[in-house]
């Protein structure tokens, strides 16, 4: 109970390594000069997956006081901490698991770093960070507002944050084909589509269409990529294969072989021709 | 002394038949598609012209329970003055311009099938009892168990069991390298069997789509039925003049000639192969009622209840299909614990029934010769 109250009141010799909400920092309501950086070893994760976010604090107000930084899913309001937004604290950087931790004494430059897992639910979630030190009885704070944005798919192969939507793999096209792709992710910076190898589009993080005039591709196989790049640089890419046929349109492959009960229905109505039919044949000699 | 056409005598004979069948394939297929582009730009109309925009399944999908808003306005229009001329004059635009059964009956005539190894159907009760029973059974289903319950050729979900899209396909394919991509599945490829090989060569005439499949030739059968009935234009029959050749029946690609001769108007397409073929001139085409006789309107009412059973089955197979594979639906064939058997065992069935149809001189051959062997041993 006096750790949840200590920052509150601005105890100038820090509110110890513990978890603490956005609000339970009040009295530091001066913004520092000091320069706050955040990074994750991944934006793009699968649903618990571990990942590795960074605090970097420099400059500022060095007084050889402690300093501490938090991170947070949101910067104001109720239930802000990480672990009331999915996320689960493994580590910290002082060796318990703790969404704040500090440095008893900062003289310009501190790292922190938590190691979390990722929320069970697909979806977007952002992490922000705060520092906050003292100096001179004034409560100093600076936030990294931008915050860093995970996508946490739960396809493994973050199927669903890019995608190859149309053509199907394995299609045989003609004619002009439209290429349709899904890139979906916010932490997505950008994103290219390739014919061959070559690009042949791009964009600065959304969906990529094409129209492909297949007359201009040799009969015969090709490959469609699209490649996403997210903001800590790691790449996603979606292949399909198709095989252009434009001199054997007539003899496409099946590309819906599977059975629907109205198929079978078709078939009773046929197999019911059929059989009044033949029944015909049977008297031929009343026949020509 | 003139050069003798090489054309065959069948076409020779019908020839503005034959030139107008091929005229509808340009008219109404795209890439050509003329007619409809033509309606296009006198109507003021935009969209892709193609066989698609005179969709003649549509108004069945209105009458299963769909939207009569489906139905464009220039699909109307082409349907309703189909149906009119086929009143009017019977149904010519089946028999002289409608490309799907062009091609079928064009197949048909240039495999060299012989007709005693094809299917006919002799009674025009019969092939009529079926033709409207699968109508009605399709329409009174969709009404029944709603439209979407009925994916077939007359319900909705049209393009699954679609002649004409499969023709326009093959056209866009040939003439203009745009073919759809990814077009085949496996209801178009039982279409295509049913309407090219089993409907096309393995049919006397190859008309079996027509007969027994296409909503609008049986729309336009009815229609032609009704004129007949109301004494506008039918194919005659003159009893008198007929040496019952059976040239008539043969020539016939819709089965509408029986065995007493007559053209049974709800068959009839208004081809007028009869007429051309008959040397005899027993047949003419002409307006008026014909009076029957007592004896054959008693004969005709026997006729009726015989083929009673024809039509309550036809008309029952659908729903019977429907509530057999209604389990089915619910599972789908994929997760199905058979493993999607029947799809294999159905075709299998009523293959087994064709074979055991055309090879009844094969089995009894082989009967004879099981029955000779022990002879030809103690010899």
């Amino acid at each position: 109970m006096m750790l949840l109250i200590a920052p509150v009141s601005g105890w100038a010799g820090g509110g110890g390594n513990s978890n603490y909400q956005a609000g339970d920092c009040s009295c530091h309501g001066t913004v520092s000069s000091a320069t706050v950086g955040m990074s994750a070893s991944s934006t793009l994760l699968t649903p618990g997956e571990e990942v590795t976010v960074t605090v970097t604090v420099t400059g500022g107000e060095t007084s050889n006081r402690p300093l501490g930084a938090m991170i947070l899913s949101k910067l104001s309001g109720s239930r802000t901490m990480p672990t009331e937004n999915g996320w689960t604290v493994i580590s910290d950087s002082v060796g318990t698991a703790v969404n704040y931790n500090e440095v008893s004494s900062y003289s310009g430059s501190a790292t922190f770093a938590w190691k979390l897992k990722a929320p069970d639910t697909s979806g977007s979630y952002t992490l922000y960070a705060r520092m906050e030190n003292s100096a001179n009885g004034v409560g100093y704070y600076k936030d990294y507002g931008a915050g860093i944005t995970f996508t946490v798919s739960s396809a493994a192969d973050g199927s669903n944050v890019v995608a190859i939507e149309t053509p199907a793999n394995g299609s045989t096209l003609t004619g002009n084909v439209t290429v349709d792709t899904l890139v979906n992710g916010d932490n997505i910076t950008s994103a290219q589509l390739l014919i061959d190898g070559h690009v042949v589009s791009t964009s600065n993080g959304t969906a990529l269409s094409y129209t492909i005039d297949t007359m201009d591709l040799t009969d015969g196989s090709h490959s469609i990529q699209v490649i996403a790049t997210s903001s800590d640089g790691k790449t996603i890419t979606k292949q399909v294969d198709f095989t252009v046929a434009n001199h054997g349109a007539l003899v496409l492959s099946v590309h819906q072989s599977e059975w629907i009960p109205t198929d079978i229905i078709f078939l009773a109505i046929v197999g019911c021709m059929v059989i009044v039919g033949t029944g015909g044949l049977r008297r031929k000699k009343k026949w020509l | 002394m003139g050069r003798r056409s090489r054309l065959p005598k069948v076409v020779r004979n019908n020839y503005e038949r034959y030139l107008g069948l091929a005229l509808g394939f340009f008219l109404f297929v795209a890439p050509f598609a003329v007619f409809t582009w033509i309606a296009y730009d006198l109507l003021g109309m935009e969209g892709n012209a193609s066989i698609h925009s005179l969709c003649y399944r549509l108004p069945l999908d209105w009458l299963s329970g769909g939207s009569a808003a489906a139905v464009g306005p220039l699909a109307a229009v082409f349907i309703g003055v189909v149906l009119v001329v086929a009143l009017l004059f019977g149904p010519l635009f089946c028999g002289r311009l409608c490309p799907v059964g062009a091609v079928s009956e064009f197949i048909s005539r240039v495999i060299p099938i012989p007709d005693k190894f094809r299917m006919r159907i002799r009674d025009t009760r019969v092939t009529a009892s079926l033709r409207y029973g699968f109508l009605l059974g399709f329409i009174a289903l969709a009404w029944l168990a709603g439209g979407q319950a009925v994916q077939c050729s007359y319900g909705v979900n049209l393009g699954r069991y679609c002649s004409s899209s499969i023709l326009e396909y093959m056209s866009l394919g040939l003439f203009s390298g745009a073919a759809p991509v990814n077009y085949w599945n496996t209801g178009l490829i039982l279409t295509l069997i049913t309407w090219l090989v089993l409907g096309g060569v393995m049919m006397v005439g190859g008309r079996g789509w027509c007969l027994f499949f296409c909503p609008l030739g049986a729309l336009s059968g009815l229609s032609h039925w009704l004129g007949s009935k109301l004494g506008l234009y039918h194919i005659q029959f003159d009893e008198k003049k007929c040496r019952h050749c059976r040239h008539c029946e043969v020539s016939c690609p819709m089965w509408a000639i029986g065995l007493d001769h007559k053209v049974e108007p709800s068959l009839c397409m208004g081809c007028r192969e009869c007429i051309h073929n008959c040397s005899f001139k027993a047949y003419r085409g002409g307006f008026g009622r014909q009076r029957a006789k007592t004896s054959m309107k008693v004969q005709d009412l026997v006729r009726n209840i015989k083929s009673t059973g024809t039509f309550m089955l036809a008309s029952s197979t659908v729903p019977a299909a429907m509530i057999v594979t209604g389990p089915c639906a619910s599972v789908g064939c994929a997760a199905c614990p058979l493993g999607g058997a029947c799809t294999v065992a159905m075709p299998l069935i009523f293959g087994g029934m064709v074979v055991y149809s055309k090879f009844g001189r094969i089995r009894r051959a082989l009967s004879s010769l099981r029955s000779r062997l022990p002879r030809l041993g103690k010899s």
